[in-house]
């Protein structure tokens, strides 16, 4: 008897203890709920409506000038110069500098135009060769919502393993819409949106804010080559 | 000395029984975000056990797992975690049972089956590592090896 007694002490001084320890535990849960709205941010710089408001000189008729070419243009509300190359020297000429007769009186981003007497000269920059441009496919809308229903379908039409840098496709079905926007069975998709997919949770992330995507930029490593294919979802 | 072993198991079986399981898994939830987690859930808990249904696990704001229910025995000497059907989004896994076993001993014991196979193995959590004991070919390619064997390792 006197044991039993003993034994409802303790085991009551426990039911004491954790009341105690009650008057600290919070009481209420927290309900998470996954945020996935994204807000679109448009910068406007209005600003520059305004100081850029100035009447500006349009040439009718102008002429290159030859053995000068363009380097660099400054612009800036306070101060605008431009930076030329001639006989492999560089010159640094101001708006309303003369430079070898010919007076600076424009200049624009790409553009720097020179007076002399009635005629107007311009410099503009090289052409550059751009690159050849990146392929680009449409993706459907409906085709994301369906994979977002069926998540399993994703992976009867593809089949991709962890790499080293990325994750590299092991097969694609025939005729699925992964086989149809230019991905081939040993492609290592490498980041999708300038994030890297190196870590489960970095492409989950990105799998994530997929259906609020209108472009995608997918880079893949195809046979050792670094691959741009940009996506637009419609 | 019958006496202090009365009055110790006494205290241990009240320990168990009035432990407020409920607070302590609130108390979880408040602390676990520190480390870029969030779970919602239902708890409800009887005197041996806290069950959590619809547990979802957020990491990053973005649901990660869902977990139907999860049977929690905090027996103090061997903690007990029986969850099932649990749904990993990263990588369409699903897993039917899961059961894992907490002891005074460094490693968890894990012993599972889903749509990856039947698995065995046990958590290193000082490594951050979860090791498979023969791993089924579906979730080999998600493995590396050392020489304690097959493990999956996520650095978050």
């Amino acid at each position: 008897m006197k044991n039993f007694k003993l034994f409802i002490i303790a085991f009551l001084s426990s039911y004491l203890l954790w009341n105690i320890a009650l008057l600290f535990l919070p009481r209420y849960p927290l309900i998470y709920t996954q945020n996935q709205k994204q807000i679109p941010q448009i910068k406007i710089n209005l600003t520059r409506i305004f100081l850029n408001s100035q009447a500006s000189i349009i040439p009718k008729k102008s002429y290159t000038l030859k053995n000068i070419t363009l380097k660099g243009v400054y612009i800036s509300d306070k101060k605008k110069f431009i930076i030329i190359s001639s006989n492999k020297k560089t010159h640094f000429i101001n708006l309303n500098e003369t430079f070898r007769g010919y007076k600076l009186i424009k200049i624009t981003p790409t553009t720097a135009y020179f007076k002399k007497g009635d005629l107007i000269y311009k410099v503009s920059f090289k052409k550059i060769k751009l690159p050849p441009p990146t392929p680009l496919y449409e993706i459907p809308k409906t085709t994301i919502k369906t994979y977002e229903k069926n998540f399993a379908k994703i992976w009867q039409d593809i089949g991709i393993i962890k790499a080293k840098d990325g994750y590299k496709i092991t097969f694609i079905k025939k005729n699925s819409i992964f086989d149809k926007i230019g991905l081939k069975r040993g492609d290592i998709l490498l980041s999708i949106n300038n994030i890297p997919l190196n870590s489960d949770a970095n492409a989950w992330k990105t799998y994530n804010t997929l259906k609020n995507q209108r472009h995608l930029t997918l880079k893949i490593k195809r046979n050792s080559q670094i691959k741009v294919i940009e996506y637009e979802i419609y | 000395m019958k006496r202090i072993a009365i009055i110790i198991v006494g205290f241990l079986i009240g320990f168990i029984v009035f432990m407020p399981k409920k607070e302590i898994f609130f108390l979880l939830q408040r602390v676990l975000p520190q480390q870029n987690i969030q779970i919602t859930s239902t708890p409800s808990q009887n005197p041996i056990k806290l069950t959590l249904f619809n547990t979802k696990i957020f990491y990053s704001n973005i649901k990660t797992a869902s977990i139907k229910e999860i049977n929690i025995y905090p027996l103090l000497l061997i903690n007990i975690i029986k969850a099932k059907n649990i749904k990993l989004d990263i990588g369409n896994i699903q897993i039917k049972t899961l059961n894992a076993y907490f002891t005074l001993y460094p490693k968890t014991f894990i012993k599972g089956d889903g749509n990856i196979g039947e698995f065995e193995g046990w958590i290193s959590l000082k490594e951050a590592k979860i090791y498979i004991k023969n791993p089924s070919f579906q979730i080999k390619p998600l493995l590396k090896r050392d020489k304690k064997g097959y493990f999956y390792y996520e650095k978050f």
